[in-house]
């Protein structure tokens, strides 16, 4: 055995126990680095008492429990996301200042002013005041929402940016890995780094991923689509909604054709805020859009069966809700559909049937369309062109008619009429969106501006013979103001009637006559709280009359003082109108729909938070670093370096003792 | 388990972090009183909170609503009350005038007393109320209710039936006004002479309001027949059988008459002008006049009457007067009879104020049970936090001291 093994021996030691010392040193300074793995040095035997030498710095790191941050980082990420713009959504539709409620609540509260006191322009001003700061309010809703919907475009760009900008990165550092692998060590340094990025990608978007033999990693989003392959990585791109406009999609560019993903994104940044928009936000804004148009619509119909401090009949009191514009607006064809539309439309005929929802309609072939209810997914109707139905009046839900000669589509449902006027055949794949009501709240407004010309009165007066010796009472309302009744002369009935009482065979009999001729209008008998239905408006008469009783129905000509009309307006607020419930039940149950989405939104980030942090734990309790267990392997290595220096001068001793000797 | 030294220092701002954050949302709720900041707090509670809000407004609004319609039925029944005294004095006047002790000269001063009632009366009929609105008018708010036309020399209703409806409950609206017409118009009326009756009597008049009345109403109309040739005269009833008149009763057959001779019977007294030979149905119908009319007819009655030249004065006063205290009866019934349906009305005010007084109250309670922070638990809880972060704080401070490099020396 030669004296110099021993020096060979101290030596390797010594530059091994430095290499443990320098490991220590790399680990304390990277005691606070993000997504640093601590390392190991490991140190093997030599055989032949030949010394020890350092066969690898081991990074310590667990390949499992880093998948697991990934996804549970993409859960995390996602359900912040929503509920960041879900509490905004939240804080809008409940607070005093800004909700629905409140100002609905004034606005009756002032129109049963109005009710006390007809005549009183302070009033009507006031109830005309409170309608236009419900529109305004509704307006503020609206545009609060719209604004999300922007503010999700620009997210989804940024975001995309930052995709785009981190996987070229996450291929470059696959490459390094592969390349270093071949000639023995990878730092680990490189996995640290990857595994970050990719880390921070799946706070992006939702992803799955598979190692390669080396520890190169590729990633997969939506569903299996390839981001990262290798060393090869793909961009993701944003395109213009199609046939919405407004709701930007998420494509994966790979070779030529970018391949929509939207809606298979279920995580991270993008999934949140793709998530929000098409179910939270859509829902709201419908909601709110239908909210307004039944508001609107029963409003108007009541009001157009009053009439004015002028003796007029009433106007619009908000605007109409089927102007053309209006009703254009509400469907969409797709870009890429085979068909050219000449004029499209959606006629609103029945608020009381209308859903918040969005409908897609879709040729499943040339001839077959079906469709699609977005807010439960439902396919609704479906229908064959080769079976155009009837041309008479397409007004019973489910009903539809193709018109051969001019290639027109007409559809009723749910409380719309669809009229689709294409130019040429249509084509199977070509789909329409059918928004009825997405654009009630924007299209929301008061059209009347003169106090004087609110309806507060009914157009048609009662009165009974002075001689009457009966216990009748009448009452007339009004139902059909576009009837001859009514149009025939402004300010007047046409004609006016009497109502007299005869005995008849079992009874009495009631004649109407046109007021002072012999001119018999109708007759019939009598039966007690029947409605006597004539030309536009209703009659009932209460009570027993006697025979030779009169009574008479003419216009209301000066009836400023009359309420009636502002009385019915004012009962609309209790009324069910839309789905068997009132404006504000509606609106309450938004509140209570998005309340609950909110406060289930902010569970799931408490719990996915915590998910995530128990994760993130096991992981640091494999990979991160402890400062006391660097200390005492400092002292370990320290006190083992000093050791192997003794060695090297325990050799030079005996090596000087040989020489010593000679 | 193993820790690393950044996850103790993470943890630790962490639990800093979630503490400090649950001890703001708790300030927040002291500092508002309210439990529910936004409705995913309690998105249930949050729908209850809007409902019960549009229930107390709405409550609120019919309780405003019940203020205005009593202020406006006190109105109608202070001047209704008004019109019930002054109708009195006319009844006072009237049957002082019909005292056997009245010169023509006093009755004179009487109607210029009744003249001024005429107008009062009108006055408070034309009553408005605080929006300008003639309260009588019905829906013609705009439309003096009564003005006086002189082509028919009377007062006239411009007003329609039209009654207004304000709501004071969920299901109860009240009748805020009443219309001249019902109050004034469709009083009783009394039976009276057709105009058309008989130009073969110089007068015509009513003696007896109320015989005449039962016998229209049990045998009239009575038929007079003359027998121009022999100069007589017979009165019967709708049955044909004689009419009775005189004490002892006299049938009225065969009567001999001269031109100019008064025909009794039954509360009527007529006076034979040259009638043609046959008979004359003694036709009626029933007169209504409103209290305007029936004053100022009483008035037109006392100064024309002319009780010293004419013999029949008298009895012309008698029955003017008489015509004129019956229609009055009606007046004041009617007018009685208003009042007491508007102080129903009042009770039903007062009543269903209370009830909502009482439904404000459950509902404000149920309101608050919702929305309402309960303090007691707010702020033990507030404590509790304070200690939780007070604890966090306390122990990171010992903790970060501890490390094995402070021993190595």
């Amino acid at each position: 055995m030669s004296s110099f093994n021993l020096l060979s021996i101290g030596s390797q030691a010594l530059q091994a126990n430095q290499a443990a010392l320098n490991t220590v040193g790399q680990n304390i300074s990277n005691v606070n680095t993000d997504g640093y793995s601590r390392q190991r040095v490991d140190f093997v035997s030599r055989p032949d008492l030949s010394g020890v030498f350092v066969n690898n710095i081991e990074r310590i790191a667990d390949e499992y429990m880093t998948r697991q941050v990934w996804s549970d980082t993409s859960n995390h990420s996602f359900y912040q996301k929503l509920e960041s713009f879900a509490n905004e959504l939240d804080n809008l539709l409940a607070s005093e200042v800004n909700g629905l409620s409140s100002s609905m609540n004034d606005y009756f509260g002032a129109l049963q002013s109005a009710v006390d006191d007809p005549t009183s322009l302070p009033s009507r001003q006031l109830f005309l005041a409170q309608a236009e700061a419900m529109e305004s309010r509704v307006r503020g809703m609206y545009s609060t929402l719209t604004r999300q919907s922007d503010s999700i475009n620009t997210q989804l760009d940024s975001t995309v940016a930052q995709i785009n900008s981190i996987v070229p990165y996450i291929a470059d550092l696959n490459e390094q890995i592969t390349r270093n692998a071949v000639t023995g060590h990878v730092p680990g340094e490189i996995y640290d780094q990857r595994d970050r990025l990719v880390e921070q990608l799946a706070g992006y978007i939702d992803i799955t991923t598979s190692s390669g033999p080396n520890g190169e990693v590729s990633v997969f989003i939506a569903e299996g689509q390839p981001l990262v392959v290798g060393n090869n990585a793909n961009r993701l791109v944003i395109q213009q909604g199609d046939p919405d406009t407004k709701k930007n999609d998420v494509a994966l560019d790979i070779g030529s054709k970018p391949n929509v993903i939207t809606d298979r994104i279920k995580g991270g940044t993008l999934g949140g805020l793709i998530g929000y928009r098409d179910s939270n936000l859509t829902n709201a804004v419908n909601e709110l859009g239908r909210i307004t148009i039944a508001l609107t619509e029963t409003m108007n119909q009541q009001h157009q069966l009053g009439m004015d401090l002028d003796g007029n009949l009433g106007g619009l009191l908000f605007k109409d809700i089927n102007t053309l514009s209006v009703m254009n607006a509400r469907v969409i064809a797709s870009g890429s559909n085979g068909s050219v539309i000449d004029s499209q439309r959606v006629e609103i005929t029945d608020v009381s049937a209308l859903e918040a929802s969005e409908y897609q309609l879709i040729f499943n072939s040339d001839s077959d369309f079906s469709i699609i209810r977005d807010q439960d997914n439902q396919v609704t109707h479906q229908g064959s062109l080769s079976d155009p139905g009837s041309a008479a009046a397409v007004d019973q839900d489910g009903e539809y008619y193709w018109d051969k000669t001019t290639d027109t589509l007409t559809i009723q449902m749910d409380g719309f009429k669809l009229e689709i006027d294409s130019q040429i055949a249509f084509v199977s794949g070509d789909s329409f969106l059918v928004q009825p009501v997405r654009n009630g709240a924007a299209d929301f407004g008061v059209q009347l501006t003169d106090a004087r010309a609110l309806a507060l009165a009914s157009p048609l007066s009662t009165s009974s013979s002075i001689n009457n010796t009966g216990t009748a009472s009448i009452e007339v309302t009004v139902t059909d103001v576009a009837a001859t009744t009514f149009t025939t002369a402004a300010k007047a009935m046409t004609p006016p009637i009497d109502i007299a009482f005869t005995a008849g065979g079992s009874g009495l009999d009631y004649t109407v006559y046109e007021q002072g001729t012999a001119n018999v209008i109708s007759t019939g008998a009598y039966v007690p709280g029947a409605t006597i239905a004539l030309n536009g408006y209703e009659v009932v008469i209460n009570n027993t009359p006697a025979v030779g009783d009169r009574f008479s129905v003419s216009y209301n000509t000066g009836g400023v003082s009359d309420n009636r009309n502002a009385l019915a307006m004012s009962d609309l607020q209790f009324a069910k109108v839309i789905d068997g419930a009132s404006y504000q039940d509606i609106y309450g149950k938004l509140v209570e729909t998005v309340g609950t989405e909110t406060a289930v939104a902010k569970s799931n980030v408490q719990a996915s938070q915590a998910v995530l942090n128990v994760s993130i734990d096991q992981r640091a309790s494999v990979s991160g670093v402890n400062l006391d267990e660097e200390a005492a392997k400092l002292v370990q290595f320290q006190q083992a370096y000093t050791a192997s220096a003794k060695l090297i001068s325990v050799s030079q001793t005996i090596f000087d003792s040989l020489l010593a000797s000679i | 388990m193993r820790i690393s030294t950044a996850q103790v220092f993470n943890k630790n701002a962490e639990s800093m972090n979630s503490a400090s954050s649950k001890l703001f949302k708790l300030q927040e709720q002291l500092a508002t009183g309210k439990k529910i900041l936004q409705p995913s707090d309690d998105p249930l509670a949050s729908a209850q909170i809007l409902k019960l809000t549009k229930e107390v407004e709405k409550t609120d609004q019919y309780q405003s609503n019940i203020d205005i319609s009593r202020r406006r039925l006190s109105l109608q029944e202070t001047t209704l009350n008004q019109i019930n005294t002054s109708t009195l004095r006319v009844k006072e006047l009237a049957i002082q005038a019909n005292s056997g002790a009245m010169s023509d000269n006093d009755r004179v001063l009487i109607a210029n007393e009744l003249q001024v009632i005429e107008q009062e009366l009108l006055g408070l009929m034309n009553t408005k109320d605080v929006q300008g609105e003639y309260l009588f008018s019905g829906f013609k708010g705009f439309d003096v209710a009564y003005s006086y036309n002189g082509v028919t020399d009377s007062y006239e209703y411009n007003g329609d039936e039209g009654q207004r409806y304000i709501q004071v409950g969920p299901d109860n609206k009240v009748t805020a006004t009443d219309s001249g017409f019902d109050i004034f118009e469709k009083v009783p009326g009394v039976l009276s002479l057709a105009a058309t009756a008989g130009t073969e009597f110089s007068e015509r008049i009513i003696t007896n309001h109320e015989s005449f009345q039962k016998f229209t109403n049990t045998l009239g109309p009575a038929a007079i027949a003359f027998d121009t040739g022999a100069s007589t005269y017979s009165v019967t009833d709708k049955n044909g059988d004689p009419v009775y008149s005189g004490n002892p009763a006299v049938a009225l057959t065969g009567i001999a008459y001269q031109q100019g001779d008064a025909i009794d019977f039954e509360g009527v007294r007529l006076k034979i002008d040259n009638p043609a030979n046959g008979s004359v149905v003694l036709d009626t119908e029933i007169q209504r006049e409103n209290v305007l009319n029936m004053v100022h007819q009483l008035t037109a009655s006392l100064r024309s009457i002319d009780t010293v030249g004419n013999p029949e004065g008298n009895n012309k006063l008698n029955e003017a007067v008489g015509r004129a205290l019956l229609l009055m009866d009606g007046i004041q019934n009617k007018n009685i009879e208003t009042r007491a349906t508007i102080g129903g009305r009042m009770n039903m005010l007062d009543h269903q104020q209370d009830v909502n007084e009482s439904f404000l109250l459950l509902t404000k309670e149920a309101l608050s049970s919702f929305a309402d922070l309960d303090y007691n638990e707010a702020i033990s809880e507030f404590t509790l936090q304070k200690t939780a972060l007070d604890a966090a704080y306390g122990s990171f401070a010992q903790i970060q001291n501890l490390s094995l490099f402070n021993y190595i020396k």
